[in-house]
C-alpha cells in the first residue's frame, strides 16, 4: 500500500533524481523477493533463482524530490562473484541482504560489505538488510548483533520481510534521504555515477574505466 | 525421454560441446563469450551496437542468460527445441547465431528504446514475441542464414585475452598486488573456513566412532555370554541325549526279552492245547469202547434170563448212565478251559503287537514304563492262572 503513494512520481516543478542501486548477498536470502516487494508489491512463495542479474526501476517520492531507483538485483551463487563487480561499479547505494535464520549468510553479508567499501564508488551508501524476519522463532542472528555491527561500519540498517512487506519501502526509503539529492541529477543513467567517482580521485579501485 | 538418457545427454553437452567451460571459475569463458557477441553485434550491426553503447548497456546484461541457459530460461519451450536441436547439430557456437538473429529481428525496436526501456524490453517483450510458433520459426532460419565463422570467433577470442593481458601488465604493480593479496586473503579466508569445519567434523567423527567402538564392544561382550551360554545348553542337550538313547535301547532290549518269553509261553500253551486235545481224544474212544462193552453186556443180559431180571432193577440200570454222565460233563468243562485259553492267547499276542509298535513309535520314558509294567502286570496274571 505506501508502494502505490511510491510509485507514483510527482511532475512538475519537483525535482528527480536518479541513483544506481545494487542488490548483493548470498544466495536464497530474498534479494530478488525484496525487488518484486518493492517494486510490484508482490511476493512468491517459489520465487525462481536469479540467473545473472535482474534490472527494475521504482520511484519513490521524498519531500520535494522523487527519487528513481534503478535496482539491479545480482545473482546470489557464489559462481556468479565475477559478475557483481559489473553491477556494483557506478552504484550510488547498496543493499547487502542476509537470512536472520541462516548465520552464514550473515558472515557472507559482512564480506560483501568489505568488497564494497573496497571496490566500490567510495560515497555509495549502504544498507545491510536482515531479510525473513517473519520468521524469528528460527532466528539465528541476533538484531542487536547485527545492529551493532552496521552502526561500526556505518551502515543502515533494518530487518525486513518480503513476505510481510515490513520494512521494505522503509528501507529504500532511508537510503534515499541519506542519498545526496543535489548530485544524482536527471541525466542520463549510470553517468551520475560515474561523475560523483571523478570528484574524488584518491581512491582508485578500477572502478573508472 | 528417460532419466537416464536425459541425464547422459546433459554430460555430453557438458563435456563435448563444452558447456562446462561456461560455468567454471570466475566464468572466464563467458566474458570471452560476452566480448565476442560484443565484437560480432558491432561488425555485423553497427547502428545497433553504438546505440547500446550510448545507453551505456554492456552485453552481459541482457545475454547473460541466453549463453547461462541457452535460451532456455525467459523463451518459450517450443523455441528452446528448436535452439536445443541446433545447438546438437552445430555446437555451442550456434549461440552466437541466435544471438545475432534476436538483435537482428529487435534491432529497430531497440533503436527507438531509452535504458530501462531496452533491458525491459529484453526480458519481456523479446521472450513473447516467440510465443507464436511461427515467429520462432522464422528467427531459426535467421539464425541459420547469418554465418559466424569459427575464425573470426577465434581472433576474437585471442583479442579478448590479448586485451586482458594487456590490462594485467599496464596496471600499476602495487593495485595488481593489492589485488592478488585480496585474493589470497579470500583464499585464506575460504580455507580457514574449510579448515575450521574439516577440524569440527573430525572431532564429531571421532566422538562418534568412540561412541559406536564402545557400543560394538559391549554388544560383543553381550554376544560372548551368549554364546557361552549356548554352548553349556547344547552340551546338556547332548548329554540328555546319549542317556535317553541308551535308556531306549534298554527298554527296546527288555521288550525284546519279554516278546520272546511270551512267544515261548505261547508255544507251551500250544502243546498243553494239544496234550489236552489228545486226551479228550482218549477219552472219547475209552467211552466208545465203554459203549461197545455197555452193548455187549445188554445183548448178554437181555439173553441171560437171571440177568434181565436184574436188568429190571432201577440202581443197576442207573449206575453206568452216571458213568457216562459225569464223563459228558468232564469233556464239556475241558473244552470250555480250550476255548478261554485260546482266547487269551490271542489276547495276549494282540496286547504284544500293541505295545511293541507303541514302544516304536514313542520314545517317552514315563509312559514307556506304564506299558512295560502294564504288560509285566498282564504276563504276571496270566502265569497266575496257569498255575492255578
Amino acid at each position: 500500500m505506501a508502494n502505490r503513494t511510491a510509485s507514483r512520481p510527482a511532475n512538475g516543478q519537483n525535482k528527480i533524481c536518479q541513483f544506481k542501486l545494487v542488490l548483493l548477498g548470498e544466495s536464497a536470502v530474498g534479494k530478488s523477493s525484496l525487488v518484486l516487494r518493492f517494486v510490484k508489491g508482490q511476493f512468491h512463495e517459489f520465487q525462481e533463482s536469479t540467473i545473472g542479474a535482474a534490472f527494475l526501476t521504482q520511484t519513490v517520492c521524498l519531500d520535494d524530490t522523487t527519487v528513481k531507483f534503478e535496482i539491479w538485483d545480482t545473482a546470489g551463487q557464489e559462481r556468479y562473484h565475477s559478475l557483481a563487480p559489473m553491477y556494483y561499479r557506478g552504484a550510488q547505494a547498496a543493499i547487502v541482504v542476509y537470512d536472520i535464520t541462516n548465520q552464514d549468510t550473515f558472515s557472507r553479508a559482512k564480506t560483501w560489505v568489505k568488497e564494497l567499501q573496497r571496490q566500490a564508488s567510495p560515497n555509495i551508501v549502504i544498507a545491510l538488510a536482515g531479510n525473513k524476519c517473519d520468521l524469528s522463532n528460527k532466528r539465528m542472528v541476533e538484531c542487536e548483533e547485527a545492529q551493532a555491527y552496521a552502526e561500526e561500519n556505518s551502515l543502515l540498517f533494518m530487518e525486513t520481510s518480503a513476505k510481510t512487506a515490513m520494512n521494505v519501502n522503509d528501507i529504500f526509503l532511508a537510503i534515499a534521504k541519506k542519498l545526496p539529492k543535489n548530485d544524482g541529477g536527471s541525466g542520463g543513467n549510470g553517468s551520475s555515477g560515474v561523475s560523483l567517482e571523478r570528484t574524488d580521485p584518491s581512491s582508485g579501485g578500477g572502478c573508472c574505466k | 525421454m528417460p532419466e537416464e538418457q536425459a541425464f547422459c545427454v546433459l554430460v555430453q553437452m557438458m563435456r563435448n560441446y563444452g558447456l562446462r567451460d561456461i560455468y567454471k571459475a570466475g566464468f572466464e569463458a563467458l566474458h570471452t563469450k560476452f566480448y565476442q557477441l560484443e565484437r560480432l553485434v558491432q561488425d555485423k550491426l553497427s547502428d545497433l551496437y553504438k546505440h547500446l553503447k550510448d545507453l551505456g548497456i554492456e552485453t552481459h546484461m541482457y545475454a547473460s542468460q541466453w549463453f547461462l541457459t541457452l535460451f532456455s530460461a525467459k523463451f518459450p519451450l517450443h523455441m528452446v527445441f528448436y535452439v536445443i536441436d541446433l545447438i546438437l547439430c552445430d555446437g555451442l557456437n550456434m549461440v552466437f547465431n541466435i544471438a545475432l538473429a534476436l538483435l537482428k529481428h529487435s534491432r529497430k525496436d531497440l533503436l527507438a528504446l531509452d535504458f530501462e526501456g531496452v533491458l525491459k524490453y529484453f526480458r519481456v517483450n523479446l521472450p513473447k514475441n516467440f510465443r507464436v510458433e511461427k515467429n520462432a520459426e522464422s528467427l531459426m532460419h535467421l539464425a541459420v542464414s547469418s554465418k559466424v565463422s569459427s575464425r573470426k570467433l577465434r581472433k576474437y577470442e585471442e583479442e579478448y585475452r590479448r586485451m586482458k593481458e594487456f590490462e594485467r601488465q599496464t596496471e600499476n604493480p602495487i593495485d595488481r598486488l593489492e589485488r592478488e593479496v585480496h585474493q589470497l586473503n579470500t583464499e585464506i579466508f575460504r580455507l580457514e573456513n574449510e579448515n575450521d569445519l574439516l577440524a569440527q567434523e573430525l572431532v564429531t567423527n571421532k566422538i562418534s566412532l568412540r561412541r559406536d567402538l564402545d557400543d560394538a564392544e559391549g554388544h560383543c561382550e553381550d554376544l560372548m555370554t551368549q554364546v557361552e551360554t549356548t554352548t553349556k545348553n547344547l552340551f546338556e542337550a547332548r548329554e540328555e541325549k546319549e542317556r535317553l538313547a541308551s535308556e531306549l535301547k534298554q527298554l527296546k532290549e527288555m521288550f525284546r526279552k519279554e516278546a520272546e518269553k511270551s512267544s515261548l509261553e505261547q508255544k507251551r500253551n500250544a502243546v498243553i492245547i494239544t496234550e489236552y486235545k489228545q486226551i479228550i481224544s482218549n477219552m472219547s474212544k475209552k467211552q466208545n469202547s465203554y459203549e461197545e462193552d455197555i452193548n455187549k453186556l445188554q445183548s448178554q443180559i437181555s439173553r441171560c434170563e437171571s440177568c434181565s431180571k436184574v436188568e429190571a432193577s432201577e440202581e443197576n440200570d442207573e449206575k453206568p448212565t452216571t458213568g457216562t454222565r459225569e464223563l459228558e460233563l468232564e469233556l464239556a468243562q475241558t473244552k470250555l478251559a480250550l476255548v478261554e485259553s485260546e482266547c487269551r492267547t490271542q489276547d495276549l499276542t494282540h496286547q504284544l503287537n500293541n505295545a511293541l509298535a507303541e514302544l516304536e513309535a514313542t520314545s517317552k520314558n514315563s509312559w514307556l514304563q506304564k506299558t512295560l509294567t502294564s504288560i509285566k502286570d498282564v504276563t504276571g496274571q496270566r502265569k497266575e492262572e496257569k498255575t492255578s
